[in-house]
């Protein structure tokens, strides 16, 4: 019997090469597309799940509030002194905590004198180790940061320091300045964790350069990665409520401490700590000053959808070409049953034949994997492997699929067909036909809704990349190249400056602290001081500290008083320009209202000279926060307007410049626009991907709807001679067509622009600015997918119009 | 074998109720060759789809070997369908997608035969047919008359009690439905009970008996003889 489907089965395939061609193409279309994105999900879900001890690892996170309440700031690294009392007041909360630090452009040097720049170069406590199971390949993970100046690397790092072999007793010289020991080397890290590092220097070390004090005493320095491993039978709640109690009594003791008035709120209610399942972090996180680039949980449902999607239209070609055949075998269907076949074993038959063809797709998908990874692992920046059989998720992955797929796509011939009595399938092969045209036509709106919803999608998300790329950001960020700056040349920075300025050139030269695309993560306590009522002023005020060039750099818009000015000199330590959102939340408004004010800023007591236009300083997912510009003389980052057309030139006088002020440190320069283009990195990615997902999609649609278009061209081809016997024009039997589908499509957008309009909204929500969604995106992505189905389907058409009458009615 | 006690049949659609059949009492031994007559729209054919246990009907009761069947469910009809009955339809109803072996194969497949009694079985049969040289074609390469012979080839392969023959002769030449009617007629004689329904007065003179439907009515029946001899 098997035998017997089998021969059917593979006989209907070679009879309708075309319906088969379609079928199985379609279906490996989808089924690749879906592993492809299975494999991606799969890789986004594992981050951090290697460590062994991955369900107690948690992260500290530090909130702030304003007195409103509202969330000012969330930081994912905490203060200093908070791991080392938490684990003295909490013993038995606590098995280990860690802290973790980071040193981002460490200038590595080497006995031979050659040096390098070590992107992430990370200080942390001894215990890591015992939090974070990473496999030695040399030395002892015990005794491995319980020193001073000694190092763990990672493998690659050890060879590009070292070269192969055993380094351990090395040594390195930081910053040029500090030799440090290498004590172990680890296997290095999976692509898939949240915290990558190249070396881990022994925390230790650190305290000679902070000083021991610091690190019991500093609460406003925020940038220690904390991670906490909790004892087997402690949950993580327990811990949570100790934090209230912990964050009032050590916050009012050190107020107490430095002889300040105390607060009015508790200190809990300005300031709070969080926890983060470890493995939570990479797809759930979204702090400001995380470690690394995070995923992100929606963009795992997105390209869910999307797999799902593919794999449904796939799967709705699948069931609307059978059910377009179905009348073509009702003969066997009845006959089957006249000779004593029963409902299932016809179920079972036509399962068998949606399971083969599945089968076959399925395989044929493999090797597409296969042949498509190394692209998409490339393009989506991954290193994602595929083993069928050596993976048991992937396995019962796509045993499932192959299951579900068949069921899907199976389901609808297999039950339907096979309810027909015997009779009425023998008979009436045309009647069963015209039933099932309305679920036909069901289907078929479900595949144009889908394709013109991810059309749509992938054109707000385009427009949306535009909007961020070309929005007056509020300052200019063209021709702005960016050097990295260091603490080293603030001796030289005016002979520097004013040597870089005489190429004619550079324009401007500004050093900063900040610059336009950092997050403005730092403030400090804003007072008034006149008025009503003197205090805090109950919100954050984040800080820019700057030199006098900064504004005339960046070109921001005064909009009442004036900048700094060397020309006052009080204006060094007394001068503050406050953004306008900072004016409006002060209720210095108008901004001329704010001019002249008195007000305290951590330990400056000064004036407001002036105010500027707002501007988003930061990515276009952040509001614009209120801002405090001030003059701070050390140098971080320099920022060089380049004025001319020489740009080339220009950045090799730079060079030659800063050979001559750090000669051992490398000439890096970054412009600055693109690195505002890499703030929307994931976003452009994301448009892409949904590009090309969203184009397989269409092209599957299509491809079913070329096969129906021949169905119907089949099965019109009596009424159309009739027609044309009775004087019916070409053109008038193409309008006939066209006016069937267009019905479908019509309706097909009714569904869709509402759909994609409420997804796209829910989008655009993760971005502070957003341009909105433009009705010429839907009515464009409605016109494609028309345009895509009347070339579609006119071949067809024009092929069962043209022909002669009487061979039309002869046909039947 | 079959007997019918006023045997009713109703279609309904939306607007209409149509009555197909109407208290027809029909008995049939076994070894009979009933001929069933009548015009256009009579009930033939619901009535032969009713004995041959392909749709229910409406009222009344049908005996089939005995049992009362008229209230069965699919599996049972099914089950009995496919042990007892032989079916030969009009427009052949071959599976155009099996050859001539696999098409006759088909109900041994139901029935559960092994793979060398299958064979064993339809080659006699083909052979009896002469229509063994075209054993591998499909039924587009044969004749209708070859097709025809295929398909009785298919009633019959399962040794069937009861043939039931739906205007076997209709789509044929004169000379091709000569040579069905022979090889019904020898099955007859072989003891296989047959049910036929026909147009044609000259073919219905083959069976021993005829039964004239008209409006759902058994109008008369003729009894030639009572069996061949």
């Amino acid at each position: 019997m098997l035998r017997n489907y089998l021969k059917i089965a593979l006989r209907n395939l070679n009879k309708y090469k075309t319906y088969s061609l379609i079928n199985i193409l379609g279906l490996s279309l989808g089924i690749t597309c879906t592993i492809l994105i299975l494999l991606f999900v799969k890789d986004e879900l594992s981050y951090d799940e290697h460590f062994e001890n991955k369900d107690r690892i948690y992260r500290i996170t530090r909130e702030w509030k304003n007195t409103s309440g509202e969330s000012s700031l969330h930081l994912a690294r905490i203060a200093p002194p908070i791991a080392p009392l938490l684990k003295n007041d909490y013993p038995d909360l606590i098995e280990q905590i860690t802290r973790v630090r980071a040193d981002y452009n460490t200038l590595i040097k080497f006995d031979d004198n050659s040096s390098l720049v070590e992107d992430d170069f990370f200080w942390a406590e001894e215990n890591f180790f015992e939090i974070f199971d990473h496999k030695f390949i040399y030395g002892d993970p015990a005794n491995s940061l319980s020193e001073p100046n000694t190092a763990v690397l990672t493998e690659s790092t050890s060879k590009k320091y070292f070269g192969d072999g055993d380094p351990v007793g090395k040594t390195f010289m930081y910053e040029g300045e500090t030799p440090v020991k290498v004590t172990g080397v680890i296997e290095d890290l999976p692509s898939n964790t949240h915290f990558h590092f190249s070396a881990l220097g022994s925390f230790k070390s650190l305290i000679p350069v902070f000083g021991k004090e610091f690190f019991t005493t500093n609460w406003g320095r925020n940038n220690y990665l904390t991670y906490v491993l909790l004892p087997e039978n402690v949950n993580p709640e327990q811990l949570l409520q100790k934090f209230p109690p912990f964050l009032d009594k050590h916050l009012t003791a050190r107020v107490l401490a430095l002889g300040r008035e105390l607060p009015e709120r508790k200190p809990s209610e300005g300031t709070m700590l969080h926890l983060q399942k470890l493995t939570d972090i990479h797809l759930h996180s979204h702090l400001s000053s995380e470690v690394g680039t995070n995923g992100d949980i929606v963009n795992i449902y997105l390209f869910t959808g999307i797999a799902v999607f593919t794999l449904l239209i796939a799967c709705i070609n699948f069931m609307n070409l059978a059910t377009a055949r179905s009348a073509k075998r009702a003969r066997e269907i009845g006959m089957r049953k006249v000779l004593g076949a029963v409902r299932k074993q016809l179920v079972y038959q036509f399962l068998g034949e949606s399971f083969f063809i599945t089968i076959v797709s399925l395989l044929i998908s493999l090797l597409a994997v296969e042949a498509a990874l190394k692209p998409f692992n490339s393009f989506i920046d991954k290193d994602l492997s595929f083993s069928f059989i050596g993976d048991p998720v992937i396995f019962f992955g796509l045993i499932s699929l192959l299951v579900i797929v068949t069921l899907v796509a199976g389901s609808y011939p297999a039950f339907l067909l096979s309810g027909f009595k015997p009779t009425r399938a023998l008979k009436s092969s045309d009647k069963i036909a015209s039933g099932t045209s309305s679920l036909r036509k069901f289907l078929v709106v479900s595949q144009f809704t889908i394709s013109t919803c991810l059309i749509i999608c992938v054109g707000i998300v385009s427009e949306q990349i535009d909007f961020m790329k070309n929005k007056d950001l509020g300052f200019t960020k063209e021709r702005i190249v960016l050097l990295p700056a260091s603490g080293s040349m603030t001796s030289d920075i005016n002979a520097f400056k004013s040597r870089v300025m005489q190429n004619p050139n550079v324009s401007n030269v500004s050093f900063s602290r900040l610059v336009p695309s950092n997050m403005l993560l730092n403030s400090w306590g804003a007072r008034r001081v006149d008025g009503d009522n003197p205090g805090p002023v109950g919100f954050r005020l984040a800080v820019v500290e700057i030199d006098y060039d900064f504004f005339e750099t960046y070109e921001m818009k005064l909009i009442a008083g004036r900048v700094q000015s060397q020309e006052f000199a009080t204006d060094s330590a007394e001068a503050f320009v406050i953004n306008e959102e900072a004016a409006r939340r002060l209720e210095w408004w108008p901004p001329e209202e704010a001019v002249n004010r008195p007000l305290k800023y951590g330990n400056r007591e000064g004036r407001v000279v002036g105010v500027v236009a707002n501007n988003n300083f930061e990515s276009l997912h952040n509001k614009i926060s209120p801002q405090i510009y001030l003059i701070q003389h050390r140098v971080y980052n320099t920022s060089v307007k380049i004025a001319g057309t020489d740009i080339a030139g220009t950045l090799d006088y730079l060079k030659n410049i800063w050979q001559e002020y750090r000669p051992d440190y490398p000439f890096e320069y970054e412009f600055l626009d693109d690195r505002f283009d890499q703030l929307y990195k994931n976003e452009a990615k994301l448009g892409e991907v949904f590009s090309i997902f969203a184009i397989l999609a269409v092209i599957i649609a299509s491809l079913g709807l070329l096969g129906l278009a021949s169905y119907t061209a089949e099965q019109k081809t009596k009424e159309i001679g009739i027609r044309k016997t009775l004087g019916a024009s070409i053109s008038s039997i193409l309008f006939q067509f066209g006016n069937e589908f267009s019905r479908l499509i019509i309706i097909a957008n009714i569904i869709a622009w509402p759909l994609a309009y409420i997804g796209m909204n829910y989008w655009l929500q993760t971005f502070a600015y957003s341009g909105g969604q433009s009705v010429i995106v839907f009515l464009l992505a409605g016109l494609l997918v028309a345009v895509i189905c009347i070339l579609t389907i006119s071949y067809q058409a024009i092929k069962a119009a043209v022909i002669n009458p009487i061979n039309a009615i002869r046909y039947e | 074998m079959i007997k019918t006690q006023d045997l009713t049949k109703i279609y309904m659609t939306e607007e209409v109720e149509t009555t197909a059949l109407n208290n027809v009492n029909l008995e049939i031994e076994k070894g009979e060759f009933v001929s069933i007559m009548g015009p256009s729209g009579c009930g033939k054919s619901t009535l032969l789809n009713i004995l041959g246990l392909l749709d229910n009907p409406s009222g009344g009761e049908y005996h089939f070997t005995g049992e009362e069947v008229s209230k069965y469910s699919e599996r049972q009809r099914a089950k009995l369908r496919k042990e007892n009955i032989g079916f030969v339809f009009q427009s052949f109803n071959l599976i155009d997608e099996l050859t001539v072996f696999e098409n006759v194969e088909l109900p041994l497949l139901y029935l559960g035969y092994s793979s060398g009694d299958r064979k064993k079985k339809v080659n006699e049969v083909l052979e009896n047919m002469e229509i063994m040289h075209r054993v591998n074609h499909f039924p587009q390469q044969l004749s209708g008359g070859q097709q025809q012979r295929v398909a009785v080839a298919r009633a019959i392969v399962s040794n069937p009690k009861i043939i039931l023959a739906d205007e076997p002769t209709g789509n044929l030449d004169s000379e091709r439905g000569d040579e069905v009617m022979s090889l019904l007629t020898d099955l007859n004689e072989n003891g296989t009970t047959i049910v036929m329904v026909t147009h044609s007065p000259t073919y219905a003179e083959y069976g021993n008996r005829i039964v004239h439907l008209f409006d759902g009515h058994v109008v008369t029946e003729n009894f030639k003889e009572k069996f061949h001899v």
